[in-house]
Formats: C-alpha cells, structure tokens, sequence
C-alpha cells in the first residue's frame, strides 16, 4: 500500500495510514512555515507554493511540488528568475521544538544547544526558464501568494 | 485477482461514474463489468481534482466538493462500495478548519 497524502489547503500536507475502511491522519508537513516555527526562526518562503493536485505528486520516498518562484528568492530582496520544484522526503524524522524557542529540545541543557533545522526535509531545484512558468514579477518579488 | 481495470467517466449531464473493466481473454477486448454512479453533479475541475487510490482490495474515491469518499471492492469483483472515513484523532498540530470537500488525496 503506498503512502496516502492529502491537503485542503496551502498549510498542511498530511499523511494518512490506512486500514479497514479508516483514513488516519499520522503526521503533518508544514509547507510554509507556520506562525511558531516563524516566530522560532524559519523562514517563511521555505515552500512558498499554493498546492493544486496538478501542481502536486507523491513517489516512494519524496512529494514534489511546483512552485512558481525560484529555489533562492527571497521576498521584497530578489525579483524571480525561474520556477522551480520544492521537493521533501516522507520519512524525515523533524527536530522536535515545543516550546518554539529554535532549540532543538533534547539539546536545550546543552553548553551550547543545537538550533532546530527548519530546512530539514527539503530539497529544491530550479527549472529552467525556458518553460516559461516562473511567476511574472515587477522589480522585486514581494511574497504575495498567487 | 486484481486484474480490473477502472476509469472515472463524466458525462456532457455532469454526472460521474466509476466503471470497471475487466479483460476478456477469449475475445481480447475489455469488458464492461460494472458502473457506480458515483457523483451527481460534477465540479468543473474534475479532471485534476479527482483521486483515485488503488489499495490492496480495490480503489479509494475522492472527488472534490464531495464530502463522501468511498472505497469500492474489486478483488471478489463483487464492487461493494464502502464509506471511508477520515479520523483526525492524533493530528494535535493542526489548528486550522477540517474541510472535506476540500480534501485531495494522492
């Protein structure tokens, strides 16, 4: 059986088990960061995507979602070259922060604690702009979704 | 046996159906086993916002503004339909709107 995803919107993508007529939601993947992982240091266009099924696929090991926006924009600091494909690996085990301090948890007694990896997960890659499909932009990219 | 094959068909009525088809060996050609009428009235973005997830018995139906997804037997080819449900119990992360007519599964 291969692994079950699903989203309703652009936050969340969810994993699903499935058995005996139940679809079970088992774990969740932030696409853009959420307000907590923002207030603890990631980066809000780490999957800057509005996800479409036809945007969207799942393999064995990765999804792969196309984004309109360039592996390296960064918003109202560079204008959009390319679009490219944010990919993220299903079995990434996420540094485990509950208290939204940036700081891994098992690490918070530490001389010198490790700092969560936002970025954990994730792959990106451009595509090249001769498919025509990175986001028409003005001077400079100012992070609005499309 | 899992040899069916399914096709989701929408009619110029937008009305949608799940048909399956299995091969027959004797005249070579597949044939038409059975029809589910699964949705009444189809969304236009049917074409990429429909899902439909085979599992080890048969296939999983989703379609978008349904609320309803539905599994459908084929292995005994008796195409019993099933209603999946969708048990949110140990996502304690998410804080936003459960909406299933929204859902799309791949």
């Amino acid at each position: 059986m291969p692994q079950i995803v699903g989203f309703m919107n652009s936050d969340y993508v969810f994993k699903f088990d499935y058995a005996s007529y139940v679809l079970t939601a088992a774990d969740s993947i932030a696409m853009p960061c959420n307000a907590n992982q923002i207030t603890a240091g990631c980066v809000g266009e780490r999957a800057f995507i509005t996800l479409e099924p036809e945007h969207f696929d799942i393999g064995t090991n990765y999804i792969a979602m196309l984004s309109p926006i360039n592996c390296a924009a960064s918003s109202t600091l560079t204008t959009i070259t390319n679009a490219s494909v944010r990919f993220y690996k299903l079995d990434t085990v996420w540094d485990i922060d509950t208290n939204n301090n940036g700081q891994v948890d098992s690490t918070e007694a530490d001389l010198v604690p490790t700092t969560v990896d936002w970025d954990k997960g994730w792959t990106c890659m451009d595509v090249p702009t001769s498919m025509n499909w990175q986001h028409a932009t003005t001077a400079y990219w100012y992070g609005n979704w499309i | 046996m899992q040899d069916v094959a399914c096709f989701y068909v929408v009619d110029s009525a937008n009305v949608g159906y799940l048909q399956f088809y299995v091969w027959n060996s004797i005249s070579n050609f597949f044939e038409l086993k059975h029809t589910n009428t699964i949705t009444s009235a189809v969304l236009s973005n049917w074409q990429t916002e429909t899902s439909l997830i085979r599992d080890l018995t048969g296939i999983i139906f989703k379609s978008n503004g349904q609320s309803t997804i539905v599994h459908i037997k084929t292995t005994d080819y008796s195409y019993t339909q099933t209603t999946v449900t969708v048990s949110w119990g140990t996502m304690t992360s998410y804080t936003g709107t459960v909406d299933l007519n929204s859902l799309y599964l791949t």
